[in-house]
Order: structure tokens, then sequence, then C-alpha cells
């Protein structure tokens, strides 16, 4: 087969089968029994598995916290907790969702699908694969006994401005530091794990330009790992300095700038807005084309687009600063940058609109996921595209505003993203189908409370609510009413994915290899489950 | 097959760039500061005091046509029991000529206390034009039990000054370092 396509070269499941590999029943050996499979594995699914479930339960407890928020703003005045329990709330959610719930997630699905997407027999790395995911657990009982031990958890925003964490942060700040140094090291393993295994273990005549759209974004998402995350260790190392050392490196007593945290931070925090989507755009490149029965319209567009995304992010990351006093040219640099990356951004939307222009749709749970991602992540793009523009931004800094653009991208974003993936590729990991009705509900329930909870913030924002308040003046009342239960129904229906997905597990309709008619790629071609050691034999791409 | 990369090269590689990422986040310091500087951003003033006033030959002539308002402001940045205010809350400057100016200080408590003033100029981008040949603001200042002193200033302007500036602040905030362990300031 000569064709250079992406998708017509994989062996094709309708005539071929499940792949067996010749050697298989030799020396196959399946999971180690009890706990320690799932402490010494070195088994790409299984630490996918482990990341999943972390990710999972990050998230239930990430948004137990953000339920508690809402229940003190559901009406004025304060009625549950004192202010600085409210700051230590908002903080912890912030924190546990960006490195608890959103980052594994990702990382989980890398490690469950790379391999089995470039044909490779696990990932290159597999004892520093097992490393990378135990030091999670570790990191994570670090930060959430703050919440538990005597004294005030972190309680400054998961930005941690100095001079609130350096001369105001409370002890357990350095629990806190300890604990995103541990986070920082798992992803960078994962990271260089991720590169290693998608630059050495394709598949024979699975060229760069060959691989699935979802590995050529976690390849640029690894480098912009590998890139910000040591910014980030650094950012609270000097933290850690000022507050034990004596050095002042953003205390002006000593010499140094508190805006020059806000620099590291953002330095490392602008990129890391897009580690947290470059893989949702990933797994909305699988899915739509799957469910509009076409190839993925663009495909080397999509490639060029999501690298011009990785090095744009690092060259805009003043502009959550612009009312710091920049200087005018300063300004426009980073309102001109940030607005540029709409160009690779509607790139990418217009491709996936075109998948679907013509196609013959169907609408599992998967696709609907990626339907809403589409429309409601554009919209959350273009808020950002107004709060670029910098005198919009001296009005709509630090209000509901910026809180509503940044959960309009994040949770139809990164979050449907990663619950498409789930339905999406489900089947494959367990061998049944989810219940395509319990899932509907699921979606609905999601998509529309979504925007109960996060569109009146808008208005909130733009009539002048400031964020990270437990109090707020009367006139805001009605919309934080909406937005509060708004938030309570989105949060219960994720009980429901939670239910779907152990139904699932413990049984259901048996899945086909190829699961989804539409599908293409390497995944498909085994058998569902896939066996504990996928690809033995690496398949041969032409 | 051709074989790729040698597993534990790029390992090493990607390795080494995160090393690199981290002291590159800890040379963002310097180089934020010599930034800073450089284009007068927040204010900062150029820590290369020079020793001697250049006594400009054209003194007259230069900026003689114009005066600068120049407001003299100082703010505690906590909670310090001392008094301190400016002898001239504004001067009518020439550009390029030598001025002295001082802060009256009195500790109010009966401890010593050590206090770091840092300068900041508003406009920002006027900041590199202002010159100071003595300033309280160099060194950290000990202020002994209930001591009051005259903290001097010797400045000037640069000629160079834009047109447009016609008014600017210069502003210290004051530190109590009686506690921090460094006492000397790294910047002024």
């Amino acid at each position: 087969m000569t064709s250079s396509s992406l998708h017509h070269g994989y062996p094709s499941q309708a005539n071929s089968g499940a792949i067996t590999h010749g050697h298989e029943h030799e020396h196959d050996h399946g999971p180690a029994k009890g706990i320690t499979r799932w402490l010494f594995t070195t088994n790409h699914k299984d630490i996918g598995t482990l990341y999943l479930w972390f990710s999972l339960i990050m998230f239930l407890l990430g948004g137990a916290l953000i339920m508690l928020v809402r229940a003190e703003l559901f009406k004025p005045g304060l009625q549950l907790m004192d202010p600085n329990f409210f700051n230590q709330l908002t903080t912890m959610h912030g924190l546990i969702m960006v490195f608890g719930a959103v980052m594994p997630a990702f990382v989980g699905l890398a490690n469950w699908m790379i391999p089995l997407m470039i044909g490779a027999p696990d990932m290159a790395l597999p004892r520093m694969n097992n490393w990378s995911f135990w030091i999670l657990p570790f990191a994570f009982t670090i930060l959430l006994s703050t919440l538990v031990l005597p004294g005030s958890a972190p309680n400054f925003g998961w930005t941690f401005y100095a001079p609130l964490s350096t001369t105001y942060g409370p002890k357990s700040t350095d629990f806190f530091i300890f604990s995103v140094h541990l986070m920082g090291m798992s992803s960078i393993l994962g990271s260089i794990n991720i590169i290693a295994t998608i630059l050495n273990l394709r598949a024979p005549g699975m060229t760069m330009m060959k691989m699935p759209i979802f590995v050529w974004t976690w390849l640029i998402t690894a480098f912009l790992l590998i890139g910000v995350m040591p910014v980030l260790a650094g950012g609270v190392t000097m933290v850690l300095m000022d507050r034990h050392f004596g050095t002042t490196f953003f205390n002006a007593a000593g010499g140094g700038d508190p805006v020059l945290f806000q620099h590291i931070f953002w330095f490392f925090g602008h990129p890391e807005v897009y580690i947290m989507i470059l893989p949702s755009f990933g797994i909305m490149s699988e899915i739509i084309p799957t469910f509009s029965r076409k190839k993925l319209f663009g495909y080397s567009s999509m490639v060029y687009a999501t690298a011009s995304i990785g090095i744009l992010s690092f060259l805009v990351w003043a502009h959550h600063m612009f009312t710091t006093g920049m200087p005018v040219w300063g300004e426009l640099f980073f309102m001109f940058a940030t607005m540029l990356i709409a160009v690779p951004t509607g790139v990418k939307v217009f491709n996936w609109v075109a998948t679907m222009f013509r196609g013959a749709l169907s609408f599992e749970a998967p696709m609907l996921f990626a339907v809403a991602f589409l429309i409601m992540f554009t919209m959350g793009g273009f808020s950002g595209l107004m709060l670029s523009i910098v005198p919009a931004d001296f009005q709509y800094h630090d209000t509901y505003f910026v809180v509503a653009h940044f959960h309009y991208v994040l949770v139809p974003g990164a979050i449907f993203g990663i619950i498409a993936a789930v339905y999406y590729w489900l089947p494959k990991w367990t061998g049944h189908m989810y219940s395509e009705t319990l899932s509907k509900f699921h979606f609905w329930l999601s998509a529309i409370f979504l925007n109960v909870t996060f569109f009146p913030m808008h208005f909130l924002g733009l009539a002048g609510m400031p964020r990270r308040i437990p109090d707020y003046a009367l006139q805001f009342a009605d919309f934080n009413r909406i937005v509060s239960i708004g938030a309570f129904v989105f949060g219960a229906s994720q009980f429901l994915f939670v239910y779907i997905v152990i139904k699932t597990i413990r049984g259901g309709k048996k899945a086909t290899a190829r699961v989804w008619e539409g599908s293409h790629g390497l995944e498909w071609t085994l058998p569902s489950p896939p066996p504990y050691h996928s690809f033995t034999t690496p398949p041969r791409i032409d | 097959m051709k074989a790729r990369y040698r597993t534990g090269s790029l390992v090493f590689g990607l390795a080494l760039l995160a090393i690199l990422m981290f002291g590159f986040t800890f040379a963002l310091v310097p180089l934020y500061n010599v930034f800073c500087k450089v284009t007068g951003l927040n204010g900062k003033v150029d820590a290369r005091h020079p020793a001697v006033y250049p006594r400009y030959k054209v003194e007259n002539e230069v900026g003689i046509s114009r005066v600068i308002a120049v407001e003299f402001d100082v703010n505690r940045n906590q909670e310090i029991r001392c008094e301190i205010k400016p002898r001239h809350t504004v001067m009518q400057i020439k550009p390029g000529e030598l001025n002295t100016t001082s802060y009256y200080i009195k500790n109010l408590t009966d401890r010593k206390i050590i206090i770091q003033a840092i300068p900041s100029i508003s406009p920002g981008l006027a900041a590199r034009y202002l010159k100071k040949l003595e300033c309280f603001c160099f060194t950290p200042q000990v202020l002994q039990p209930f001591e009051s002193m005259d903290l001097p200033l010797r400045f000037w302007l640069e000629p160079e000054i834009p047109e447009s500036v016609r008014r600017l602040t210069l502003s210290y905030t004051l530190f109590d370092v009686t506690n921090l362990k460094k006492e000397a300031p790294r910047g002024s």
C-alpha cells in the first residue's frame, strides 16, 4: 500500500481480526496478584490506570472543596466559614484541580494510549514510569495534610503571589513548597518518558507525520512540561529561601521585587494552561473523525498549529500582569502576542468543524462531549480575547469575568476532553461497552449545569464582583444563587460518571476490537481489552 | 526499522534541559534587574550612582528654559513606630543643577531600629534621568532609641530628561529590616 494518508495504512480490524502474537503463549505473563501488582508495576496500562484513578479521586476532592465555597457564596454575608478558611478552600481547589486532576489524567491517558497508538510494547522507561506515578500520592498527602494539621492550610490562591506566600504565608507554605517540588519531579520524569517513547518506539513505517494527533499534542506538551516545571520548582525554591534563608528575591526591603515573582510564576503559568489543553486538542482530533466517519481535516496544519501554540505560549506570560504598571510598549507586545494565539487555535477549531462538515455524524457520548468542547471552549477562547485587550483587562482584572473565562476553557476544555477520552477508550480498556443511556444523562446534566454555573459569572465580573471573596455586595446575590445551584447539580452529576465507569469495568455488553464503526488507528487493531503486553511484535505501517 | 536515538543520551539530554531551565529561573533574577534598570521599568533607579557630580559646563544653557517639579513622598511598608517627613514636599528643579534636601526621621520606640528606604520614581520612564550623589537609601539606617536625625539627599536631573516630563515624584518606602538576617541591600 503506498497511500501516505494517516489512516489507510493501518491493518484493518475488519479483515484481520485481533492481532495475535506468535510468542504470546510461551512467555506471556499476566499481572502479579494483589497489591504488589500496583505498587511495583512497570506496565504502561497499569500505570495509566493508576494515574486515571488518582485523577478521578482528586477531581472529586477538588470538587467537594468548591462545593463548600459555593455553599458559602449561596447568599451574601458570612454563613459557614471564616474568610481565611474560604481562602484555603479556593487555594486547595485550584492546586488539586490543576496538579491533581487535570495533569495526572492526561498523563494517564498518555500512558495507556501512546504505546497502543504507535505500536510499542510499553513505555520506553517502564521503571521510571512507576516512579513518576508513585511520587504523586506522596506529594498530595503532604499538600492535603495541611487541611487537617493545626494552623492554616495554604491560603494565598494557587498562584501563591509574594508576599502572600513569603512574608505572610502560613507555616504550611513549606508543605506546599515541597509537594510542588515532588509534583514537578513527577511531571518531568513522566515527560522524559513520553518523549523517549514517542521518538524511539514507533512501529516501523510510522513516520512523525503519520502519528496520531493525540501523540503529537502529547509530544509538544511533554516539551512544554520539561521547559516550565523546573521554572515552577525554581520559583517555589526562591519562596522557600525568602522564608527561611534570609534571601530577598521577592522582598523590596533587601533589594528584591515582588513583581519578579509574578514574572517567574506566569513564565511557568502560561505554558501550563496549554499543558492542560493541548492533550485535549489531541483527543478531539481522534474523536471527531471517528464519529464523523471521515479523515481528520488538515492533519499537517493541526501539527503546525499545535507547535505554534506551544512556542507562542512562552511569549505571552505578562498578559496576566497588565495592571502591575508595565510600560505601554510592554502591554502592546503582550496584547498582540496573546491575540496571535487565536490564529493557530482558530485553525484547529475550523479543522474540527471541517472534519464534521458533510460527515456521517452520530452522537455517542464521546462525540457529544467533543461537540460541547468545540462550542464552549471556543466561547472561553473569545472571553480570553476580550481579556487580552489591555484597557478592557484593566476593568476585568481580578473579577469573576476572569473566573468565568478560565473555567470555560478548563471545564469544557480540559475536563470534557478527559471525560470524552474516557468514554471513547473505556470499551477498549475494559472490554465492555458503557451504558449509552446513562452517559447521555451524564452529558446533558454536565453540559447544561456547566453553563448554569459559569455563564452568569461573566455578568458578575462585568458588574464588578471581585474574585476570591467570601462575601459580596447585595446586588450580586441573585446571580450567585444561580451559580451555586448550577455548581451543586454539576458536581452531583459527576457521581453518575463514577457510577458509569465502575459499572462498565464490572461488566456489560462485550466490546469488539474496533469498538466504533468509524475508528481508525493501531489501538483498534488489538482486542478489547488489549493483552497485558501489547505489540510484542511491532506492526508494520505502510 | 532504523534505530532512532539512544535512549540513554535522549534521557540525559532531556534531564539536562530540565536542569538548565531550573538554573534559568535563578538567572531571571539578575536579568530582570538589568532589564528594569535599562528600561526604567517599575521606576527602578540605576544602582550605579556616580561618585561625583559632573558639573555641567553649560549648566545655565541646558534646561534653563524649564523647571521640573520634583515631589518628595514617603510611606511605610509595615507598622514602623517612627516619625518621618520630607523637608520639602516639592522642589522646583532645573535640569543639570545639583540639589540638596533631606528627610527628618525620629525613632519613637525605646529599641534600636534599622530601616531601609527603597526609592521609586514616577513616571517610571523618567527614573533613569534622576541621579543621586548621596541618599539615605544607599544603606540601611540605624536609629538608636528615640534618636532623631536628618537623612541627607543630594541629586540632580540629567539635562537629557525628555521635554514631556514636567513633574516627577520621588517616593520612598520604608522597610523595617531590624530582624532581616541580611542587612546589605542588593540594589538601592
